[in-house]
């Protein structure tokens, strides 16, 4: 699995507290049960802790799913 | 000359195409100017005296764009500051200064006015993107020229959609002739023709049983205040779609793709869909610029801090449409309407899906009244008419169809309402585009009928011309 995946997803499990959860790049508010405007919001500020970023707000439109996020932090990382 | 009108599809918009392929093989510059040129003549058809306001909002965030990208970290935030609140006290004090001064009981000291200009409340929320994109490094400053064409685009300088530069990415920064893309064209006429049979056929037949009914001095009876509300809410679906069909297809003639405006919004089982399908480039706007920033203002955000929060982005989006109470109050509903939504779901309790369809339907059919009325008392009229104050049967058929032409327009707004509910949305049925007899008939069918309409009737200006 993706690095970046592995660091993820005890992030998702703990915003959406869903101890068991598992994401891959096509999880999306489709698939995950509870990802709303604030989850994601959540989630973005736990990722960027996590990671030590700043999204910027034109970013936040283009994390649809998780592969999105990878692709963001991977390019923001670099 | 507007979206709709002769001039545009016949004239205009052919010669902007034509004009913009031949200069721009000449020199690529020269089309970025032909189509600058363009744009400014539609605005100024639109309404000549907001061409000041639209120049002066171009020229300084341009200056302010190129000074925020090549600044130091804190001047860059004292810039995009400034720059945030220049574009929000130009529209406060041109659109709202009257409304604001009747509130505080000062309205005789409210300027007499010019009204507003067109399109000042989309481009200036095109410009505060723009901005911001300079800020945080995701969009390179535009050259004086591309601004020009960024900021007054013809598409979508008086109704949107809400763009972002990337959008335009095609149009700017060109360094060699530009070539039509044949199949993108292709989409952009079928998009346009769909637009057009929207506004002139549906819009227009819609309109005609939801003006009848508004315009009414007597009181209507409960079944006669249904069917103009019913009719007024399919006749702002299909003339804002329609006409965001035609400016996404116009776009696309010359290789532009502007995002998506709506996913058939009346299929929505929930206010939160509903506003995911709405309107989506303002809805996306809400969300990331004025929602986002609020839940951020918080280091872990509460769920009573989030729908606090979308309440009052609600609010806001309600009073961009238009300085009245009336929008207020629905802004207020519907940041209301997505509260009780997100406290359903926060409960997990089932809800059968179609009767949150029914309920979302009936929201908006009731919320579209205040989006109407003149007033909150003649919403409140309205609403009472509704609920049967004014008695429950008994519609003058006479008044609201008339003759064969109003059974006509009567039997295409029914069928409208279905198609609502049925038919795929626009955007779908171009991206699934292939060349076939049998479409190029069906698209040419709906032209014919479309120019037929426009020839006969008197086209009324969109409704979202207004904010």
């Amino acid at each position: 699995m993706d690095e970046i995946i592995t660091k993820l997803e005890p992030i998702f499990r703990d915003v959406f507290d869903q101890p068991a959860l598992s994401i891959d790049r096509e999880s999306s508010a489709r698939t995950v049960q509870g990802w709303d405007s604030l989850t994601h919001v959540t989630l973005v500020m736990a990722i960027e802790q996590e990671f030590g970023l700043k999204f910027g707000l034109g970013e936040l439109q283009d994390l649809e799913n998780v592969g999105g996020m990878v692709d963001l932090i991977r390019r923001k990382s670099s | 000359m507007s979206f709709g009108s002769f001039g545009l599809t016949f004239v205009f918009l052919p010669l902007s195409i034509v004009g913009y392929y031949g200069f721009s093989r000449v020199a690529p510059k020269m089309g970025t100017v032909w189509l600058i040129s363009a744009s400014l003549v539609f605005y100024a058809f639109a309404g000549a005296r907001g061409l000041p306001y639209l120049v002066m909002s171009a020229l300084g965030n341009w200056l302010l764009g190129s000074r925020i990208a090549s600044s130091s970290a804190r001047l860059k935030h004292v810039l995009l500051w400034c720059g945030l609140a220049g574009n929000i006290s130009l529209l406060l004090v041109v659109k709202y200064s009257a409304f604001f001064l009747e509130v505080v009981d000062l309205g005789r000291f409210a300027a007499g006015g010019m009204g507003v200009p067109v399109g000042i409340s989309f481009y200036t929320l095109i410009q505060v993107m723009y901005l911001v994109d300079c800020f945080e490094g995701l969009a390179t400053p535009n050259s004086l020229l591309d601004h020009f064409l960024f900021s007054s685009f013809f598409p979508y300088i008086t109704m949107g959609p809400l763009v972002r530069a990337r959008d335009m990415k095609e149009l700017l920064r060109r360094d060699e002739p530009a070539k039509l893309d044949n199949d993108l064209a292709a989409q952009g006429l079928e998009l346009f023709v769909i637009g057009l049979f929207k506004k002139a056929v549906v819009a227009q037949s819609c309109a005609h049983l939801a003006d009848t009914g508004w315009g009414l001095a007597r009181n209507l009876t409960m079944v006669e205040a249904w069917v103009t509300t019913l009719a007024f809410t399919f006749e702002l679906y299909f003339d804002f779609s329609g006409y965001s069909d035609m400016a996404v297809g116009a776009a696309r003639f010359f290789g532009v793709k502007l995002p998506l405006n709506f996913d058939s919004p009346y299929k929505a089982r929930s206010v939160i869909a509903f506003w995911r399908r709405w309107h989506i480039s303002l809805s996306s706007f809400i969300t990331t610029y004025l929602y986002t920033p609020f839940l951020r203002m918080r280091r872990r955000p509460t769920f009573g801090w989030a729908m606090a929060s979308t309440i009052l982005a609600m609010t806001i989006a309600g009073l961009w449409h238009g300085a009245a109470w009336t929008y207020v109050v629905f802004g207020v509903l519907h940041g209301v309407g997505l509260v009780v939504n997100n406290v359903w779901r926060k409960t997990k309790w089932p809800f059968p899906s179609t009767l949150g369809w029914l309920l979302t339907f009936l929201f908006l059919v009731c919320t579209l009244v205040l989006f109407r009325a003149s007033s909150l008392a003649v919403a409140a009229r309205m609403f009472g008419a509704m609920l049967g104050r004014h008695g429950v049967s008994g519609f003058d058929q006479d008044l609201f169809v008339g003759g064969a032409p109003g059974a006509l327009r009567a039997a295409i707004a029914a069928a409208a309402g279905l198609a609502c509910f049925t038919f795929p949305n626009a955007d779908r049925i171009s991206s699934a585009f292939t060349p076939s007899v049998r479409r190029a008939v069906g698209l040419g069918v709906l032209a014919v009928v479309a120019v037929i309409f426009m020839n006969s009737l008197a086209a009324k200006e969109f409704i979202y011309r207004d904010f």
